[in-house]
């Protein structure tokens, strides 16, 4: 790898530094005002508000020639609160599954992410939620998730599949192995609507980085494309074992910690419908537009999601909310079952666990609405 | 650290961190910072910008000042020298469980051996003066027959000698054998046995929700429950600071108080929430020693040992599973405990009281106060669990709950 020299850095206008406590304080009581009052008879009466500010600056050198040093500012908020509903009471997070809504840059950030618009809008979604009590029986739809879940599942069962560390058992002892094996590029894992790809190189998002923590310049990586296998996430010492150039995917959180192979932004690529023509021929169906439990296991094979915000579709029409609707399924099965994707992308942000000791660490996730055809729904 | 996969050492790791951690309370004001940089002149600049930070906070109603000492310390540090002196040991211990892992059949052995040892020293403005130190070691060990048999095994121990290495290196490669043979089940409510590595991730989700942080708040699935049955008859958990045979925790928490046992759980009843002063003002009670300066936390828990062994809990069983280890556990509904993890590694399958093969593909779900009050039995064994999914060291037994649901993905 030719040796980068250099500064790189995220757009900012108005520096971190900068930025007051008092100014942090303001943004969390005026959101909370936006909580506070509930939504008729939803009542909120636990809120956790979190609004953090990161700036990651690095000086990395290496003995090839590499010399650069960089700049990452970053903000992010999320919250966690409780819903009573008639004595009933939920807990839940804004945003919904323990996400947070995210970007790099400096203080003006925050005003992209709209959380004055976003997060009534989440508090509107939930009261509906907790307000709801059908329950569908298990069975056999079509179902069509929203870009907050299909970004979880390009992340898991995509993501975490193709890191090339995984795949040669480096990780087993923890954060596990993977589904896919050595020889697993060029094999068929979904339809041909299958397609999903990791790129660092996205301003302003919370997993960006123009050269990896190897001085290896970033650039996007396409993991599946019409449903076959096409690239791996690679370090240097993962791409050698593959005979093959490292992709940037090397990060590390802190500068006593070592570099391996991560996530930076992973998403399933958007396609050409809009979401009204995937409703439109739904005879029965279920919309999932957020979720709260998900887990995986540490093949990246065996997957779940159990919907939050979520709907009956009938006869292509939007209708009732229904209560936590589970998808359990094989991520062949998810992504063999694609048969349309909107034009939509759209991204959440959360933080990607690995490592030994824990290396979490900024990432973003995301999609467009995607549609499952004929998929076993069960329900808590 | 040292860490390994196909049965060869992949990385060793060695970090010294030196942390300032300052907590300032002024008129009702509270804030908290950490700097790793201690010249004294970059100290003095970091206390005056968090100074400044605070005056700037709107006062909270739930303040309560540190408790007054000076205080008196009882119990012993869990202390071994030869943990930080240790780098070649631990390069052999490691061998060990590898070894011990092959023998059993494994044909291949991942896992890592961490070894710390911590000094901290703590004052306050109340007058609490003291210092305390211990070390620790976390093995974990994953065997593999083929890519889809494979076992876990766990050491964890304060002291050099009494780390059972080559037990953990047996114990993952014998249910790694054990798994190769797998047959099809079905999904449903079945009794579940859960190792103690299993029983010790759902444990440290009850002492984690004890926190009165969380039961005041109403997020926890403990919320409103003080007083009330939340376990079956008989089930006893306790938070243990120090003591003999304990494996982790502090003579002192972070405000300061000596810490002390507390009893969480009593014969299936909760008895006591984990409280620093802020918490134990809010509730009308006492700290418990567990500060957390915002949210108080568990030091040890320990499950009072059951009056049957594993062999007898299997027994139990006409038709059930075996799990013996588990990760990724998640929460659909906090305030209830709807929760669901995933069992990894060897799991069996038992009819008519005797294992009769093993089961892949399974995740288990339901609430944690169902399945606490489901317990049927628990064993005399019990094991120290921590390891990346058990953060807080945890003596559990082998547990026996019933109807617990299964299920599988759809393929």
């Amino acid at each position: 790898v030719k040796a980068s020299t250099g500064h790189w850095a995220s757009a900012e206008r108005r520096r971190l530094e900068n930025v007051q406590l008092e100014d942090l304080l303001q943004v969390l009581g005026d959101l909370d005002k936006l909580i506070k009052p509930g939504r008729k008879d939803v009542a909120f009466p636990t809120r956790l508000l979190m609004l953090e500010t990161q700036l990651e600056e690095k000086v990395y050198v290496n003995s090839d020639g590499a010399a650069l040093e960089s700049r990452v500012p970053r903000v992010k908020y999320e919250s966690f609160v409780t819903a009573r509903y008639h004595g009933r009471t939920t807990s839940l997070t804004i945003p919904p599954g323990y996400a947070q809504a995210g970007e790099s840059g400096g203080w003006e950030a925050l005003e992209r992410l709209k959380l004055h618009e976003r997060v009534p809008e989440h508090v509107d979604a939930l009261a509906v939620v907790v307000r709801s009590e059908t329950r569908l029986s298990p069975q056999t739809r079509d179902v069509v998730l929203a870009p907050e879940i299909c970004g979880l599942v390009a992340h898991e069962s995509s993501g975490h599949a193709g890191e090339a560390d995984r795949v040669l058992g480096r990780e087993a002892a923890q954060a596990g192995e993977s589904y896919l094996r050595e020889g697993s590029l060029g094999r068929r894992v979904g339809s041909a609507e299958a397609a999903a790809s990791d790129d660092p190189t996205l301003p302003r998002s919370m997993g960006y980085y123009a050269y990896d923590d190897e001085g290896v310049p970033a650039r996007k990586r396409q993991l599946i494309r019409g449903g076959i296998i096409t690239e791996f996430l690679h370090n240097r010492a993962t791409a050698y074992q593959f005979g093959l150039s490292s992709n940037a995917a090397a990060r590390a959180v802190e500068f006593d910690r070592e570099p391996i192979v991560r996530m930076a932004n992973t998403f399933i690529e958007p396609g050409d419908w809009t979401l009204h023509e995937m409703l439109e021929d739904i005879h029965d169906g279920v919309l999932m537009r957020s979720f709260m439990e998900w887990n995986i296991d540490d093949k990246r094979f065996n997957q779940r999601y159990v919907g939050l915000e979520a709907f009956a579709i009938h006869d292509g029409e939007v209708g009732k909310p229904v209560r936590d609707p589970v998808l359990e399924l094989t991520t062949k099965l998810f992504w063999s079952s694609i048969d349309a994707r909107s034009k939509d992308l759209r991204w959440t942000t959360g933080t990607c666990g690995k490592g030994d000791p824990m290396q979490g660490i900024p990432v973003w996730l995301g999609g467009p609405y995607v549609r499952l055809r004929n998929i076993h729904l069960g329900s808590l | 650290m040292v860490r390994f996969s196909r049965s060869s050492i992949t990385v060793v790791k060695s970090t010294h961190a030196l942390r300032l951690q300052a907590y300032i309370g002024h008129r009702g004001r509270r804030i908290i910072g950490e700097s790793l940089d201690l010249q004294p002149h970059s100290v003095r600049a970091f206390l005056q910008r968090l100074f400044a930070s605070c005056r700037t906070l709107p006062a909270s109603a739930d303040y309560a000042a540190l408790p007054r000492g000076p205080f008196r310390y009882g119990g012993r540090d869990n202390f071994d020298v030869r943990v930080g002196k240790a780098c070649d040991d631990l390069v052999g211990v490691t061998g060990e469980a590898i070894e011990a892992a092959e023998r059993e059949g494994a044909r291949s052995v991942a896992g890592s051996l961490t070894a710390e040892q911590r000094h901290i020293a703590l004052a306050t403005s109340r007058g609490a003066r003291v210092q305390g130190r211990g070390t620790s070691l976390l093995l974990n060990v994953r065997a593999f027959v083929d890519r889809n048999s494979s076992g876990h095994g766990v050491a964890c121990s304060p002291r050099l000698a009494e780390l059972k290495a080559g037990v953990a290196g047996s114990t993952a490669g014998r249910l790694a054998v054990e798994a190769r043979v797998a047959s099809r089940w079905r999904p449903g409510k079945y009794p579940v046995i859960l190792s103690p590595t299993v029983a010790a991730d759902l444990i440290q989700q009850v002492g984690e929700y004890t926190s009165a942080f969380w039961t005041l708040s109403g997020v926890s699935f403990l919320s409103g429950l003080l007083g009330k049955r939340v376990a079956a008859d008989g089930f006893t958990l306790h938070d243990v600071p120090t003591g003999t045979g304990v494996f982790g925790g502090r003579r002192f928490d972070d405000e300061g108080v000596p810490t002390q046992t507390t009893e969480l759980i009593r014969s299936g009843r909760l008895t006591h929430h984990l409280h620093n002063s802020t918490t134990a003002q809010r509730a009308k009670s006492r700290t418990t020693g567990n500060a957390g300066i915002i949210v108080p936390r568990p030091w040890n828990l320990i499950v009072d040992a059951g009056d049957h062994s594993q062999t007898e809990l299997v027994s139990q069983v006409r038709e059930g599973f075996l799990v013996t280890n588990n990760w990724y556990t998640r929460f659909q509904d906090l305030r209830k405990g709807a929760y669901s993890t995933i069992p990894r590694d060897a799991a069996f399958f038992i009819k008519g009281g005797r294992i009769r093969h093993a089961v892949r593909g399974l995740r288990l779900s339901g609430t944690i106060p169902n399945q606490l009050r489901a317990l049927r039995a628990w064993s005399r064994e019990r094991q120290w669990i921590q390891w990346w999914e058990v953060a807080i060291p945890t003596l559990a037994p082998w547990c026996l709950i019933d109807g617990m649901t299964l299920t599988q993905a759809a393929a």
